[in-house]
C-alpha cells in the first residue's frame, strides 16, 4: 500500500476550492489549500505537497509570480504544478508552461481529466525521483570522482567519492566553481578560462590537477570531461570524470628517484672503474716510457755534448731531446689525470688565484704577443676550493687560450657574482680570447677525455676533462662557447662560501 | 781536485750507461753501476762511493729495500743517497722540489745538466 499522496490546492474562489478539496479527499488524497495567493509558498514548505493546483488568476499576488517563486526555490522546485485558470488565451498558457507548469487546465474542467493528470503527473514525478536515486546510488558506487558542472562552472551534482576524498559535505559546495574552493590561488585563473575557453574544445577532454582537501591535504586527480548536450547540441553541463593518482603519482616520483639514483650510482661505478684502469694504465705507462725516455734524454745529452762544435749534428740531437720531453709531458699529464691527489680546502678569493696562475704562463703569453683584460670587481665573495687544482684550472684554460691565438691577441677574464633562481649564489668567471674559435663539430667533444686537436703538439686531450672533472668536484659548472673565427669563452660558475651578510 | 764517486743501481743498464758517460765526461766524477740490487749493495760496501743513485723500481728487490739495507750497515749508512722514480706528477716536483716523504729524488727522465747540478748539490757537506 503506498503512501497518502498530498495535494495542495490555491484558488480565490471558495466555493470552487471546497468542491476541488471535496473531490481529491474522496479519490484519497491528503488536502491542503489556500484561498490567497500570498500564502502559497509559506503553507507549501510546510506541507510539502506531491502536487499543487495552483489558480493562475488571483488577487493580489499574481499566480504567475507565484509559480516563478516555488520553481526558483530548490525546495519546491521539483514539485510538479498544474495551472487552473479562467483565462484561455495561448499567451497564458504557454507562459505557464515556461515557467515549469506541467499541465494547464481552463475552467470549466473535466474534474475525471484532471484527476487523471494529477496522478500521472505525480507517477511521473516519483519515476523520476526514484531514476534519480537509481542514478545517484550508481554514481555513488563508481570509486572515481564524479562532478557535473553547469555552463557557468558551478558544481550542480556530484557523487559520494567526492565527499570522501574532498571532505566537503555537497551543501558545502553546492553552486560554487571547483577552482575556487579545491584549486590553489595561483591556478585559479587558469583553470577558470580553461573551463571558458572548454566549449569550443573537444570532448572528451584530458586533464589533471591538484585538489585541496577540508583539511588542506593535496590530492592529484586525473580528470577527462565529457559534455552533456540538449537535444539541439548545445552543451548544458560538463561531467567530469576523476581519479586520485596522488599514490600513484608519489609512487611514480619514487620509483623515478630511486631510477635516478640508480643511474647516478651506476654512472659513478663506471667512471670510477675507468678511472681506476686509466690509473693503472697510466702508471704502467709512465714506468715503462720514462725509463727509455730517460735513456734518450742522457742519450742525446752526451752526445750534443761531443758534437759541441758541429751545429749540422747539434740539431738533429736537440730534436730529439725535444721531442722525448714533450712525450715526457704527456706521461705526466696522464698520471695527473688519473691520480686523485688529496685535496685540501680553503676560502679563498677568486682574483689573486687567478693571478698566481696568470703569472706561471706570464712567459707563454709575452712570447705569443697575448694581452691580458682584467674585469675584477673590488670585492668578490670568498669560494671554498683546492688553490693548486683551482690554478690548473686557470692555466689549463689560459694555455688553451693562448694556444688558439699563435698571432696573438687579447685574452679576457671577468669576475663577477651571479644568483640562480634557486636562491644559489655563483661566483662566475669568464675567459674569452679573440682566436681562432673551436669549429661548432667539435665543441660537444672537448670534454672528452683524449679528444685533442693539437696532438701534434704533444696534447693528449686531457687539459679540458681534468678542468672539468675539477670545477665540479668544487661544486661548479664549466661551459664553452665559440664560433670560429672570433674566440672562445669560458664560463665558469663556483658557488660562493660565505653566507648571505 | 779529487773526483767523487757515484754509484747507479738501476735495472736500465742503458740509462746508468748514458749517465756514467755524462757524469765523468766532466772529469769530477767517477761512476760505478750496478744493474741488481744485490750486487749494487756489495760494491756500495767495498768501494764505498760518495753518493748513490738509487732507482725505486727495480724487479726483484725495490729501492725502498736497498736504501733500508744500506742505512742499516754501518759501513754504508753515511752515503747519500739520491733516489730515481718514473712515477712523478708534475704537481709533487713544483710542490716538493725534488722531495717526497723527506727524501731526495729526481724525477726520469732528467736531463744530463740538472742531473749534474743536482749530485754536486748534494755533495755538498752539510747540507745531506
Amino acid at each position: 500500500m503506498s503512501e497518502q499522496k498530498k495535494v495542495f490546492v490555491a484558488d480565490d474562489d471558495p466555493t470552487a476550492l471546497f468542491s476541488l478539496k471535496e473531490l481529491l479527499s474522496k479519490s484519497g488524497f491528503l488536502v491542503e489549500s489556500t484561498d490567497s495567493p500570498g500564502e502559497v509558498v509559506a503553507r507549501v514548505n510546510n506541507f510539502k505537497p506531491h502536487l499543487i493546483l495552483l489558480d493562475l488568476v488571483m488577487p493580489g499576488l499574481d499566480g504567475f509570480t507565484v509559480c516563478e517563486t516555488l520553481q526558483g526555490d530548490k525546495k519546491t522546485r521539483g514539485i510538479p504544478i498544474i495551472a487552473i485558470s479562467g483565462l484561455a488565451g495561448y499567451a497564458d498558457m504557454e507562459r505557464a508552461y515556461n515557467l515549469g507548469v506541467v499541465a494547464y487546465f481552463t475552467k470549466p474542467y473535466d474534474f475525471q481529466k484532471l484527476l487523471k493528470e494529477i496522478n500521472s503527473a505525480i507517477a511521473y514525478k516519483e519515476a523520476l525521483q526514484e531514476e534519480r536515486n537509481f542514478i545517484s546510488a550508481v554514481l555513488d558506487t563508481a570509486g572515481a570522482l564524479i562532478v557535473v558542472l553547469d555552463r557557468q562552472g558551478r558544481i550542480v551534482r556530484w557523487n559520494a567519492a567526492c565527499e570522501l576524498i574532498t571532505g566537503y559535505a555537497f551543501q558545502e559546495i553546492e553552486n560554487k566553481c571547483p577552482w575556487d574552493i579545491f584549486l590553489k590561488p595561483q591556478e585559479k585563473e587558469e583553470a577558470r578560462a580553461a573551463f571558458e575557453n572548454s566549449y569550443s574544445g573537444q570532448f572528451p577532454r584530458k586533464s589533471e590537477n591538484c585538489w585541496i582537501t577540508k583539511n588542506g591535504a593535496l590530492r592529484t586527480i586525473a580528470w577527462s570531461d565529457t559534455a552533456l548536450t540538449d537535444s539541439d547540441g548545445t552543451i548544458k553541463n560538463i561531467v567530469s570524470t576523476g581519479i586520485d593518482i596522488t599514490e600513484r603519482t608519489l609512487a611514480e616520483e619514487r620509483l623515478q628517484d630511486a631510477y635516478d639514483e640508480l643511474r647516478r650510482a651506476q654512472i659513478q661505478l663506471v667512471q670510477s672503474a675507468k678511472m681506476a684502469a686509466i690509473g693503472r694504465i697510466a702508471n704502467w705507462v709512465a714506468h715503462e716510457i720514462k725509463n727509455p725516455l730517460a735513456i734518450i734524454i742522457q742519450g742525446t745529452d752526451y752526445l750534443k755534448s761531443q758534437v759541441a762544435s758541429e751545429p749540422a749534428l747539434r740539431e738533429p740531437a736537440q730534436r730529439i731531446t725535444d721531442a722525448a720531453l714533450r712525450a715526457d709531458r704527456i706521461v705526466k699529464d696522464l698520471l695527473n689525470f688519473s691520480r686523485q691527489s688529496t685535496s685540501s680546502q680553503e676560502e679563498k678569493e677568486i682574483p689573486p688565484v687567478i693571478e698566481e696562475s696568470l703569472s706561471l704562463v706570464e712567459h707563454q703569453m709575452s712570447l705569443r704577443n697575448v694581452q691580458i683584460l682584467r674585469e675584477f670587481p673590488s670585492y668578490t665573495p670568498k669560494v671554498k676550493m683546492d688553490v693548486n687544482q683551482m690554478k690548473q684550472v686557470f692555466i689549463n684554460i689560459l694555455i688553451n687560450a693562448v694556444e688558439a691565438m699563435p698571432g696573438g691577441g687579447k685574452i679576457s677574464i671577468v669576475v663577477g657574482e651571479t644568483k640562480e633562481e634557486t636562491g644559489r649564489r655563483n661566483l662566475e668567471i669568464v675567459f674569452s680570447d679573440t682566436g681562432e674559435g673551436i669549429l661548432e663539430e667539435n665543441i660537444p667533444k672537448v670534454f672528452e677525455t683524449f679528444f685533442s686537436t693539437k696532438k701534434k703538439e704533444g696534447s693528449a686531450g686531457l687539459g679540458l676533462p681534468i678542468t672539468k672533472e675539477i670545477v665540479e668536484k668544487h661544486g661548479g659548472r664549466i661551459m664553452i662557447e665559440s664560433k670560429t673565427g672570433k674566440g672562445t669563452s669560458v664560463r665558469i660558475k663556483l658557488p660562493v662560501a660565505e653566507p648571505l651578510t | 781536485m779529487a773526483k767523487h764517486t757515484i754509484l747507479i743501481i738501476d735495472d736500465e743498464e742503458d740509462f746508468s750507461y748514458f749517465v756514467k758517460l755524462n757524469l765523468e765526461k766532466t772529469k769530477e766524477f767517477e761512476v760505478l753501476t750496478a744493474s741488481d740490487p744485490e750486487n749494487g749493495i756489495n760494491i756500495a760496501k767495498t768501494a764505498r762511493p760518495d753518493l748513490i743513485l738509487l732507482d725505486i723500481m727495480m724487479p726483484k728487490m725495490g729501492g725502498d729495500d736497498v736504501a733500508s739495507y744500506l742505512l742499516d750497515d754501518p759501513k754504508t749508512k753515511d752515503i747519500p743517497i739520491i733516489f730515481l722514480t718514473a712515477l712523478v706528477r708534475k704537481n709533487e716536483e713544483q710542490e716538493g722540489e725534488g722531495e717526497i716523504g723527506g727524501r731526495t729524488y729526481i724525477s726520469k727522465p732528467v736531463t744530463a745538466a740538472e742531473l749534474i747540478s743536482r749530485i754536486k748539490m748534494a755533495l755538498i757537506p752539510g747540507i745531506w
